[in-house]
């Protein structure tokens, strides 16, 4: 009553006439208008997250007609995005891609970045910590203790004529120079080499950390600069020797005899250069050329794919190599190539230095007057009718007499 | 000897040559590796 009265509606009692501000009616007018009200607070709220979740709080457990998102945490729950609005794909099924290595998009110029996590990188990581570094550590230290052993066992090799103290011209000057820039830049290079690859675990706790920085940095720098040298001395030895390295039936008979190093009185005649020689010299170039392709691809990184351009070449006479080693598939990416490419470097390098270890060995502690090849570049006449009796022949013009297997001597 | 002193020699030259022509190439500077030059925000 009070509020009638408030609205100044006149009371039914008050008269009877028509009256079209009667109670009533204008009850019966506003009963939709106030049922359209309703309806549209009903749905605004739920059409409408940020004004739900500002305002509308519904009761613990309600049901709502929320739009889920993917990048609210709260939504991806065990491996599901709730209503299947955007599709089953959760964030841990994201994470477990970037953790496979997608590759995603970067507007920066290094588009290496756009791989987030790459997990070959963690392979490589294990390998070059593990395997890598016991294995190739091991074959050097098996390499010298054989060395030792035969030294100790086999003493150094006479020359059993004893010297003439007639010299013959071995090499020129430009042979002896060839190879000298190449034998003083390989051991430059091997030294720092396996700085890069030891130096951290033998050098640096002997030498302390403030001195190991320095060294490493220097030797990394002379590392990438010597190797030109050392591509120069490589091409002069090819140019000078590949003519006398080229194998021929004398070797076999050389390589039957062992060389004559495992018994005295056994010298299997040979020419300017015998087996065990040509076996250096070989490994010394297709190792020399591979670590050089190798070591331009890392001095120059991710702008070269020598593996997958390698790999696709043998897969076309049908030899699969990845498959072979283990390996991903084809194609690899340039942070892989640069990953391989460090390995195969070390593992090439390591064989190499092996090699060399024997080569510098029989050319200087092992072998009486082998040095003076690489020295003076003259021989003593005994020493090569003992080594290369061939050779002699062929440059004396000469039948050597006492051509019987006691009289001819092992290579250097 | 002569071969050895002329191949050290060839060395000290091509690894000073090599450090002059090569040296920007071989050490590639963080702001030219990562410059944002060509960002597109």
């Amino acid at each position: 009553m009070s509020r009638l009265k408030h609205n100044n509606f006149p009371m039914p009692s008050q008269g009877k006439g028509v009256n079209p501000f009667r109670p009533k009616r204008i009850i019966s007018h506003f009963i939709p208008l106030l049922l359209c009200a309703a309806l549209l607070a009903f749905f605004i709220p739920a059409t409408n997250d940020a004004s739900a979740e500002s305002s509308v709080r519904p009761p613990a457990g309600a049901v709502t007609n929320k739009i889920p998102s993917i990048n609210n945490d709260n939504e991806a729950v065990k491996g599901n995005v709730p209503g299947h609005a955007i599709g089953n794909y959760s964030d841990s099924d994201t994470w477990r891609d970037i953790r496979k290595g997608v590759q995603g998009s970067v507007s920066i110029s290094d588009q290496k970045s756009a791989v987030l996590v790459q997990s070959d990188g963690e392979a490589y990581r294990l390998m070059r910590t593990g395997p890598l570094f016991s294995n190739l550590g091991i074959l050097m230290f098996a390499t010298v203790l054989a060395l030792a052993l035969f030294y100790a066992i086999r003493g150094k090799i006479r020359v059993e004529r004893g010297l003439s103290g007639r010299t013959i011209k071995r090499f020129t000057t430009i042979e002896r120079m060839g190879h000298w820039l190449m034998a003083i830049s390989f051991i430059i290079l091997g030294l720092s080499g396996l700085n890069i690859t030891f130096g951290k675990t033998v050098i640096m706790p002997i030498i302390g950390k403030s001195a190991f920085g320095p060294l490493a940095g220097f030797l990394k720098v002379a590392h990438n600069y010597v190797a030109f040298s050392f591509m120069l001395g490589l091409a002069i030895a090819f140019v000078c020797w590949v003519i006398h390295n080229i194998p021929d039936k004398t070797d076999l008979n050389w390589l039957a005899k062992g060389g004559g190093l495992f018994t005295k009185g056994s010298y299997p005649p040979s020419k300017k250069f015998n087996a065990g020689q040509k076996i250096i010299f070989w490994g010394v170039m297709l190792g020399g050329l591979s670590l050089s392709f190798s070591g331009w691809a890392l001095l120059f990184p991710f702008e070269h794919t020598f593996f997958t351009d390698t790999f696709h070449a043998f897969s076309v006479i049908g030899i699969d190599i990845p498959a072979i080693l283990g390996m991903p598939e084809l194609p690899y990416s340039v942070i892989q190539e640069q990953q391989y490419n460090s390995i195969w470097h070390a593992i090439v390098a390591v064989i190499m230095i092996c090699l060399i270890l024997a080569h510098i060995y029989i050319g200087s502690i092992g072998m009486e007057g082998a040095f003076d090849a690489m020295g003076s570049g003259d021989v003593d006449e005994n020493w090569a009718i003992e080594h290369h009796s061939l050779w002699v022949e062929e440059v004396t013009g000469e039948k050597i007499s006492d051509h019987s297997p006691n009289k001819v001597q092992p290579a250097e | 000897m002569k071969a050895f002193l002329i191949s050290l020699i060839i060395l000290v030259i091509i690894t000073i040559g090599v450090g002059f022509v090569f040296n920007n190439a071989l050490s590639t500077g963080a702001d030219t590796a990562y410059t944002s030059s060509s960002t597109r925000l």
